[in-house]
Parts: structure tokens; C-alpha cells; sequence
């Protein structure tokens, strides 16, 4: 039997929600910038020591203004997917606003923080310092890179094994 | 821009008619908006003249529809070869998990949550704007 579970990515705009989904989707990646409006649904079967989950991923327009009632997006999610850009110092520290919105309502879901585009910049001291903060938040904190594929898949798959004990 | 726009509600058209005025105005855009508000009205125009559908640069559709829901709406609009390319996007009061997902089966290209203050409302359309306008 196969699982199906639903995935919520969030972050600023333009940190690489949509990049990470379609990288971890279809394998690819485009330089182009097109914002996600609303919602937009990716979905892909991890294997997992035979057993397979159906990964619904939700990959959510970024931003804390436009979404009005956040929760209506994120309702039933099993796994959190905190998202920030290492080369944006604002989208890290925003980082604290996605988790306290969600974390009274899924205090049992996985939360993982991905800090993406780690092909474009050095970690900066405003990242070591919150990174210190974010350690005991998160079950895991990931490096990633849409653009080269680093850390994504392992992203996926970590949330997934979850699942299945 | 072209958008056609599925939607019963009254309300909820003056609100997106007054939303793309200001867009217009802000952005000096062209945003034209069209509206269909039954079942009945969709199916003439799918059946005599497409030339309305076939100018539209997307369709914003609610999901609630007398009669109907929105993605037997959207299969019926996407049966066609001329209409198929054009995308159908969602823009509904509330997401239910299985609708959402039925509408990414059969093809849709957004799903957006209505926003409450008029201010997101234009949000919203400068988005689309952006996203789809040129
Ligand atoms: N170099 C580099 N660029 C990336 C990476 N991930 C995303 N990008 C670029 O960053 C921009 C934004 O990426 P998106 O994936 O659209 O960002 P998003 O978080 O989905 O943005 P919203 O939909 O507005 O919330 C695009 O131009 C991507 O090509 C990465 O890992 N490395
Ligand atoms: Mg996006």
C-alpha cells in the first residue's frame, strides 16, 4: 500500500520554494523568475526500503502579506518545509514568523528548514547567529541548492522516512 | 491583458472590477475584464461562438457554480484545442485538499485563495499581471 501525505513549503518570496519542488519533482531547474500565485501542487513518489510515499508538495506563495488566511493553505499538512535564502539576510530572519504561525496547529508535523541557493554565497554571521537559534526549532536544517540539486532530494526523502515507522 | 471571469457572486465581481481599475491606473496596464456568471451563459459560448474564450489571456473561475463545480468547468473549456493552452486558473473563498488536488489533475494552472481587503485583492491582479500579462 502506498502512503499519500501533504507537504507545505514556506519563506519569503523568491528564496526557491518553487525551484526546490520542481527540482525535487521533475529534475529541473530554469534561472527565470515566475511567482507563485496561490498554491501550486507538485507531486512525486519517494522509495523508501520498498515502501513508497506519495509526496503531495505545496508549494505556497511566499511572502507574509498576501496570504490572508494562511491556514486554510496549510490545513492538514504532515511536514513543514521552512525555506530561506543564505544570500538574503531578511529572508532568514523571517524564518521565526512562517514557524510561529504554524506552530500551535501542527505541534506534531516535521519541520525542516532548507537554506537554499548554497552555490551563491558564504554563510554570513546574520546566518551562523540565527542558525544557533533555529537548531532547536527544526528537526533538521538542510543546505540546499535548486540550481545544482544539493541537499534537495535528501530534503524529500527525510521528511519521508518519517512516515513510514 | 484579457481575463475572463466565472463568477455567481456579485459582490465578489464590483470587488475585482474595482480592483483592476486601480491596477490600471497604477501600473498604467490595460486589464480588461470580462464576467460570466451562470452555467448557462459558459455553455453558449462554448457551443455557438468561441471567439470571446479564444481572446482571453486567462480565466479566473470560481469554484463554486450553480449547477456546476469549477473543474468540470474547466474540462469542459479544455476539451478544446484552441482553448486548451489558455490557463484556467482558480480563485475560490476555500481549499479543501481534494479539490485542489482534482483541479491540478485535470490541468489548472493556479488555485488562489480569495483575499479579504481590497488592497491584496489588487495584489493579486498586479500578479497576474506580471505573470501572465505579456
Ligand atoms: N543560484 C540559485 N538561484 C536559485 C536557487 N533557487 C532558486 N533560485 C532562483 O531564485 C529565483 C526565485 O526562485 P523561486 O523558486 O521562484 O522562488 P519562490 O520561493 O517560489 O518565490 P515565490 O513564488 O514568489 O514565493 C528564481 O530566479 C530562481 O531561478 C538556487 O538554489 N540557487
Ligand atoms: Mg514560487
Amino acid at each position: 500500500m502506498r502512503i499519500s501525505k501533504k507537504i507545505c513549503l514556506l519563506g519569503d518570496e523568491s528564496v526557491g520554494k518553487s525551484s526546490i519542488s520542481t527540482r525535487f519533482a521533475d529534475d529541473e531547474f530554469s534561472d527565470k523568475y515566475k511567482a507563485t500565485i496561490g498554491v501550486k501542487l507538485f507531486q512525486k513518489v519517494v522509495d523508501l526500503n520498498e515502501k513508497q510515499v506519495n509526496l503531495i508538495v505545496w508549494d505556497i506563495q511566499g511572502g507574509k502579506e498576501l496570504i490572508s488566511s494562511p491556514q486554510q493553505y496549510y490545513r492538514g499538512a504532515h511536514g513543514l518545509i521552512f525555506v530561506c535564502d543564505i544570500s538574503n539576510n531578511e529572508s532568514i530572519q523571517n524564518i521565526s514568523y512562517y514557524y510561529d504561525i504554524v506552530k500551535k496547529k501542527y505541534p506534531t508535523a516535521k519541520k525542516i528548514l532548507l537554506l537554499n541557493k548554497c552555490d551563491l554565497s558564504e554563510f554570513s554571521l546574520t546566518a551562523k547567529e540565527a542558525m544557533l537559534t533555529y537548531k532547536d526549532m527544526f528537526d533538521n536544517i538542510i543546505n540546499t541548492s535548486a540550481k545544482t540539486g544539493l541537499g534537495v532530494n535528501e530534503a524529500f526523502k527525510l521528511l519521508a522516512s518519517d512516515f513510514i515507522d | 491583458m484579457n481575463i475572463l471571469m466565472i463568477e455567481d457572486n456579485s459582490l465578489d465581481i464590483e470587488i475585482i472590477e474595482l480592483a483592476v481599475s486601480e491596477v490600471n491606473s497604477d501600473l498604467s496596464s490595460e486589464i480588461k475584464m470580462t464576467y460570466i456568471k451562470t452555467l448557462h451563459e459558459f455553455d453558449e459560448h462554448l457551443d455557438k461562438n468561441q471567439s470571446l474564450l479564444k481572446k482571453q489571456d486567462i480565466i479566473l473561475s470560481d469554484m463554486n457554480i450553480p449547477g456546476t463545480n469549477g473543474v468540470e468547468l474547466m474540462k469542459s473549456f479544455k476539451k478544446f484545442e484552441q482553448l486548451v493552452n489558455i490557463p484556467f486558473i482558480f480563485f475560490t473563498s476555500s481549499l479543501f485538499e481534494k479539490e485542489v488536488e482534482d483541479a491540478y489533475l485535470h490541468g489548472a494552472s493556479d488555485y488562489i485563495l480569495k483575499p479579504e481587503s481590497f488592497e491584496d485583492n489588487c495584489k493579486v491582479i498586479k500578479k497576474l499581471h506580471e505573470v501572465y500579462g505579456s
